[in-house]
């Protein structure tokens, strides 16, 4: 290769990357707005954990950038050219061609041992003294505990509104786990099936929903907002689709909030659509999704209005045997509680949105009566659900399709579902 | 692999050739495969100290089918068969053949009748409600203990192997460390049951 | 030992003919050992440790293939949001066997390739201490990659493919979550090829304990040599846990074992302490060959010996121990308790500290040393460059606190792509390159070489490098789709585009080794010579590609690059100056007298059983018997085969079963008459070559 060829492979190489590193420093520093990113929190826990790592980033940078300069610097100055072919008997080499044999050096090897020796363990003090704030977790312990339960491939929300989480919730829903603005809400994580992690990243790290084990988790928020999460431990088929949301309400809204979710559905009027649609939900959906006040107590083995049996899990508070109530059925009788599904903005594991222009400009406890519904992904949702969001639905898991409906059944059960507001 | 049966004559150690180590390559083989049953039965027992105590109240229990006193015979017999082994390979090497045979057909016989205890008391507690499926004590019992008993059945049939190579008279002093390989091979099976048998009989709650 | 009883010299022409008196002694026919070492039946049925490593590495090259392949389904099915090349069904087997097939089929067999070939040349022995063994190995390592593959199209397009993650975590993987026959296949597979990994492990630890030529002592042993020992001792100990979960895990699926399941009070963090007691020791057993091989190819490049060769042993050493320390780093978020977290947290940020020594070690060598940047060298560089990437971002998420954001994100598989293709890929190919001569007695073709590092390098950053800000930004790792408004689509765009070029770069590869090979022959085979790098250990002492005795005689190793110190003295101005020229030291392959171990029919025939239990155990319990059975029977076949076959010529045994290997240090391995004269020669020539390399 001539001289001129050479320079110019070495003038591209630099330029790629340095093109490379541009590019994500520039994704990194303006490409911030992102809805699941872990670069831009807003809970507090989010916010320890990035100051921790911030500048534990700028050190690994640092280091990065001493080595790959050194590893260039080197190759600029010690290079040698000539011999191409390599064919001779001493290969690459003239026969004479030697630089200083060097060993090794005992001192330089012992420094650069100590030397990071020294630096990673300033970083795991910061490390461990963060660790064991962030798991402090009983700070939290005041008011409002959540029990949160991960199910293939969606989540569950039991609200104890005293903390008490030996007694049944004060009232259940799902996917959209709300949160007053500034408060420490304590989790309870839980899984009915798999191991399920549940994650909101802008306002806290992840923790793993395992059966048979309850993991205490908090969550907060400094400001208003809606924060999207994401199921990450994989749990099989529908696993991508496994989402949810975290919203943020000031303190009014979310007491507000609150005392719509307390409150049971009506029923509707026989006759009218929203009737010919709850009488087809009754056959059709409401084995496994309970509306208060109107699923029956057949249904579910309880009172209609009562929260769901399966809230105790794992029967430790039924006077049950050691291991969770997890039986086949179990997993096919429990799915999201619907009795206000009009007040959240997404459905079907937050994999699809509710509303059609359900932006953040429009307030959420307004989302019912301002939001256009997306009707179409609904009712393809409950016609053949499988094939908007894969579902084993033959081994019961997951929402079985119902093509035996009529698009006029279809119609009469969105009509019904929008009634649960 | 223990099949392997090295066949290193006197002459092999003589003179010049030796290995690195000065260990047989079968022997120092055996050692490294030793190690690593230390970690697989390392694994079995781990995984049967945290199942054990996973079981509800009413569950058939350690304390439910256990029968000390029987366990304690059957590796008494174990632990005995580990001393004839020791006759086994000294006599060989000695070339006490006959010797050879009979200890060899003892130790054998001795790891059968331990065996032969396992597969009776498998049936006792099996007869007592304890099934391999009925609960995490059950199944981490059986799997802890069966591949036990699944080594020991293993040496078993190497020793009767030894024992029909000698009757065929390919078995003579020259042959002395396969005996010994072998040997090595039994004694790890004979300390693990004793580890097994003190973790899993005697601090059974 | 005498030398009469084994040297016989049989003229060429006596090939096939009996050799009288020893047909007596000859056994049923099925016993009798195969011959030839010509056509398809002499890589069947060999024993001869080098061709096993080249079986070893084409394999890995094919399953290298799939796995790149189920990499750009991936990717196609990543590139756009709601994504529909493939479904999430499909997509789950695809990611989970992507990961199997590249940890599994790729990256172990490449490196066991390696240790096959290398291990006993650069310990200066004639084969492995288990010759047999080692070929069982390699067909058992084929039968479990056969039938793990084969899991991709049985019952259809992925119907069968584990798809439980190759983490496989419980109780997912159990049979109410995962009814299909692919974590089966997953658990039978592991089992297989763990069975054929255990085997080599041992093989190859006594082989570098037992087999090393005289004066080679533990610390003049290369560092390649120290790595695979390591990595085979990390093999030893890794296996056995990994084997217990899997039959738990069979166990659970096939008998109704109640290990993983939950509703009778198991834990599922069972199978994850055992699989990561296992999982994170193996991360070394993929990386360390590779820094094994960067060891080797800078030193040459760099023209100077490698900088701090106790340092790097005890570096390698040490990361070995403390690789064991640091498994439950993969568990921060599974709720294993604080004190765990702080204990694992620390652990694992200190194992950077040997690793960091190493890449200074390698940037040292380079310092003040004459680079010459051969595709080998390339590599070799890139590893260091883009291994240290990956070591950074390892040390970011060994902050537990941190690790909560970055656990199962694409930031993790940013990194461990950098730590297991930037690193142990990378060196491996680099591997390639560089000992291909020795081999195959041709050199791939540089320019090629070179445009394919590039390409790949380049490909590869733009893949994985947009991952780490992908992570970052919230995507989950094994997720079969996003939606669009996540603000995923602009770098999984990019990655898509880099993971195609990956693949021109590889694909370069093998049109390298076809166009090489073509060119090669076309030239008429020229001899590229014992040593075409100016190298520095052994396995360049004897001819390319190597003959099947390895070495001519035994060498009596003195010092640490010993072979290097045999070409190059001092003179008295202290200049390094050439003491003997190559051709006079390597030794030509000439010497046909070397007892070698015969060939057996046995190896590939017990990897068929187990290939037949293993199917047997997924579909009917009565077929496993029946494999059994003839496991078994194979077995005593193997045992009862006779320890050589009388007639082989040239390579003549005396009494002894061929698996003792022995030969190593048998200084009469030369010593018939034709081979007496040239070895007497080298002999007397030793210390002659001795002063003149001390005083030129």
């Amino acid at each position: 290769m001539s001289g001129r060829a050479r320079g110019l492979v070495w003038l591209s190489s630099l330029l790629v990357i340095a093109g490379t590193i541009a590019l994500i420093v520039v994704a990194i520093v303006v490409d911030k707005d992102h809805p699941l990113s872990t670069l831009s929190p807003v809970g507090r826990q989010g916010r320890d954990i990035a100051e921790l790592i911030n500048p534990i980033f700028i050190v690994a940078g640092v280091v990065f950038f001493l080595v790959q300069g050194a590893v260039l610097a080197l190759w600029w100055r010690y290079r040698v050219a000539g011999s191409e072919t390599g064919d001779g008997e001493y290969g690459y080499y003239d026969d004479d061609e030697f630089p200083d044999q060097t060993h090794g050096n005992n001192r330089l090897e012992i420094a650069w041992t100590i030397v990071p020796t020294v630096l990673l363990a300033v970083i795991s003090v910061f490390t461990l003294v963060a660790l064991f704030a962030l798991d402090d977790v009983k700070a939290s312990d005041e008011d409002i505990t959540v029990t949160v339960i991960g199910q293939q491939w969606w989540w569950e929300y039991q609200y104890h509104l005293d903390g008490d989480t030996d007694t049944p919730p004060d009232f259940v829903t799902a996917n959209e786990l709300v949160i007053p603005v500034g408060v420490d809400v304590a989790l309870d994580i839980k899984s009915r099936d798999v191991i399920h992690s549940f994650w909101i990243p802008k306002l806290n790290g992840k923790r793993d929903a395992v059966p048979g084990r309850s993991h205490d988790w908090v969550i907060q928020s400094e400001e208003p907002g809606r924060f999207r999460g994401q199921c990450t431990e994989f749990c099989g088929l529908s696993h991508g689709y496994m989402k949810m949301v975290a919203v943020a309400l000031p303190t009014a809204e979310f007491h507000q909030w609150k005392n719509n979710q307390m409150t049971p559905a009506e029923a509707p009027a026989e006759g009218t659509p929203e009737g010919e649609g709850w009488a087809t939900f009754s056959q059709q959906c409401a084995s496994c999704h309970v509306v208060n006040g109107l699923t029956s107590a057949a249904n579910r083995g309880g009172a209609a209005d009562s929260p769901p049996d399966d809230w105790d899990i794992y029967g430790e508070h039924n006077g049950g045997s050691a291991g969770p109530v997890l039986t086949t059925e179990l997993v096919a009788g429990a799915a999201p509680n619907l009795t206000h599904l009009m007040t959240r903005g997404t459905f079907a594991g937050s994999a699809f949105d509710l509303y059609l222009n359900a932006g953040d400009h429009i307030p959420y406890l307004d989302l019912a009566e301002a939001g256009t519904l997306n009707r179409g992904e609904l009712e393809a949702w409950i016609s053949n659900a499988p094939e908007r969001k894969p579902a084993d639905a033959d081994d019961l898991r997951g929402m079985p399709a119902r093509t035996g409906l009529s698009p006029t059944d279809i119609d009469n059960v969105v009509a019904f579902l929008s009634t649960l507001d | 692999m223990t099949a392997e049966a090295p066949a290193h004559t006197p002459e092999h150690h003589d003179g010049e050739h030796h290995t690195s180590t000065g260990l047989s390559n079968e022997k120092l083989a055996m050692w490294v495969f030793l190690g690593s049953e230390c970690l697989l039965f390392g694994g079995l027992i781990s995984t049967y100290m945290f199942n054990k105590g996973r079981i509800g109240p009413d569950d058939v229990g350690p304390n439910d089918v256990f029968d000390i006193p029987f366990t304690s015979v059957s590796s008494f017999v174990l632990l005995m068969s580990s001393l004839t082994m020791v006759f086994a390979v000294s006599s060989i090497a000695r070339g006490d053949l006959r010797g050879n045979r009979i200890w060899l057909t003892t130790t054998a016989a001795l790891g059968a009748t331990f065996v032969a205890g396992q597969v009776y008391e498998f049936t006792a507690f099996y007869s007592e409600g304890l099934g391999f499926t009925t609960n995490l004590f059950g199944s981490a019992f059986y799997a802890l203990t069966g591949f036990h008993g699944a080594h020991v059945t293993i040496g078993i049939v190497m020793l009767m192997s030894l024992l029909v190579m000698s009757m065929r008279g390919n078995l003579g002093p020259e042959r002395a460390e396969t005996v010994e390989i072998i040997g090595l091979y039994w004694h790890f099976v004979d300390i693990v049951w004793i580890v097994i048998f003190t973790i899993v009989y005697l601090f059974p709650q | 030992m005498t030398v009469t009883d084994r040297t016989i010299t049989a003229p060429e022409e006596t090939l096939a003919l009996p050799a009288g008196p020893a047909i007596a002694h000859r056994p049923l026919g099925i016993f009798t050992r195969p011959q030839g070492s010509e056509g398809w039946r002499s890589w069947l049925f060999t024993v001869d440790h080098k061709r096993i490593g080249i079986m070893y590495g084409a394999a890995a090259l094919f399953f290298f293939l799939v796995g790149g392949a189920e990499a750009l389904f991936i990717r196609l099915q990543l590139a756009t949001p709601n994504g529909s090349v493939i479904g999430a069904g499909t997509y789950n087997g695809v990611f989970t066997m992507h990961g199997v097939t590249m940890v599994f089929l790729v990256i172990m067999p490449m490196a066991a390739a390696f240790a096959n070939y290398l291990l006993p040349l650069q310990v200066g022995a004639r084969d492995v201490a288990f010759p047999r063994l080692n070929a069982f190995s390699f067909w058992c390592f084929l039968a479990g990659g056969l039938l793990l593959t084969s899991s991709i199209l049985v019952g259809g397009w992925f119907q069968n493919a584990p798809d439980g993650g190759w983490f496989a975590y419980a109780p997912n993987t159990g049979l109410l979550f995962s009814p299909s026959k692919g974590i089966d296949f997953y658990a039978v597979g592991l089992q297989i090829l763990g069975i054929a990994s255990l085997v080599s492990a041992i093989n190859l630890i006594v082989t570098v304990l037992n087999m090393r030529t005289p004066g080679m002592s533990f610390f003049r042993m290369p560092v390649l040599t120290w790595m695979l020992l390591i990595t085979q001792f990390l093999l030893l100990f890794a296996l056995p846990v990994i084997t217990v979960a899997l039959f738990l895990l069979m166990f659970d699926r096939l008998w109704d074992a109640n290990f993983f399941n939950v509703e009778a009070g198991a834990d599922p963090l069972l199978w994850q302490h055992l699989f990561w007691i296992f999982g994170h020791p193996e991360v070394y057993i993929l990386i360390l060959p590779a820094f094994g091989i960067v060891s080797e190819i800078i030193p040459t490049f760099s023209r100077k010996p490698l900088f701090g060769y106790h340092f790097m042993v005890a570096s390698g050493i040490a990361i070995g121990f403390m690789g064991w320390g640091v498994w439950a780093h993969h568990m921060f978020t599974s709720g294993v308790g604080p004190l765990s977290v702080a204990a694992f947290s620390v652990s694992t940020m200190f194992i950077a500290v040997p690793t960091g020594v190493k890449i200074l070690n390698w940037l040292a060598t380079m310092y003040r040393g004459r680079l010459r940047f051969t595709t080998p060298m390339l590599y070799a560089v890139g590893v260091v460059s883009m291994f240290t990437i990956g070591g950074l971002s390892g040390v970011t998420h060994a902050i537990a606190p941190s690790d909560t954001q970055q656990t199962d994100t694409y930031y993790i598989v940013a990194h461990f792509h950098y730590v297991i293709f930037g690193g142990a890929l990378l060196g491996l190919f680099g591997g390639f390159y560089y000992w291909w001569p020795k081999a195959f007695g041709y050199k791939l073709s540089e320019a090629w070489g070179k445009a394919s590092f590039w390409v790949m390098l380049i490909g590869f950053n733009f893949t994985f490098g947009p991952m780490h800000i992908l992570g970052l930004q919230g995507m989950s790792r094994r997720i079969a789709t996003y939606r669009a408004d996540e603000g995923f689509a602009l770098w999984n765009m990019v990655a898509t585009i880099g993971a195609f070029v990956i693949a021109v770069g590889v694909a370069m590869f093998f049109w390298n080794v076809y166009v090489s090979t073509r060119n090669w022959r076309r030239a008429g085979r020229p001899d590229v010579g014992p040593d075409p790098w100016d190298a520095r250990g052994l396995e360049w002492m004897t001819a390319s590609p190597v003959p099947e005795h390895n070495f001519d005689e035994d060498i009596q190793v003195d010092r640490l690059d010993h072979f290097w110190h045999r070409k190059y003295g001092k003179d008295e101005s202290g200049r390094v100056v050439r003491a003997a020229p190559t051709s006079e030291i390597a030794h030509d392959g000439s010497n046909t007298n070397v007892h070698l171990p015969s060939p057996s029919y046995w190896p590939i025939v017990l990897g068929g059983g187990i290939l037949l239990v293993g199917y047997g155990i997924i579909y009917n319990l009565w077929l496993a018997a029946a494999g059994l059975v003839f496991l078994i029977g194979a077995i005593y076949g193997w045992i009862l085969e006779p320890a050589d076959d009388p007639d082989a010529a040239g390579h003549h045994d005396d009494h002894h079963d061929d698996d003792d290997g022995d030969d190593h240090g048998d200084p009469d391995g030369n010593g018939g008459p034709s081979g007496n004269g040239e070895s007497a020669s080298a002999e007397t020539e030793e210390p002659e070559t001795e002063e003149a390399a001390t005083v030129g």
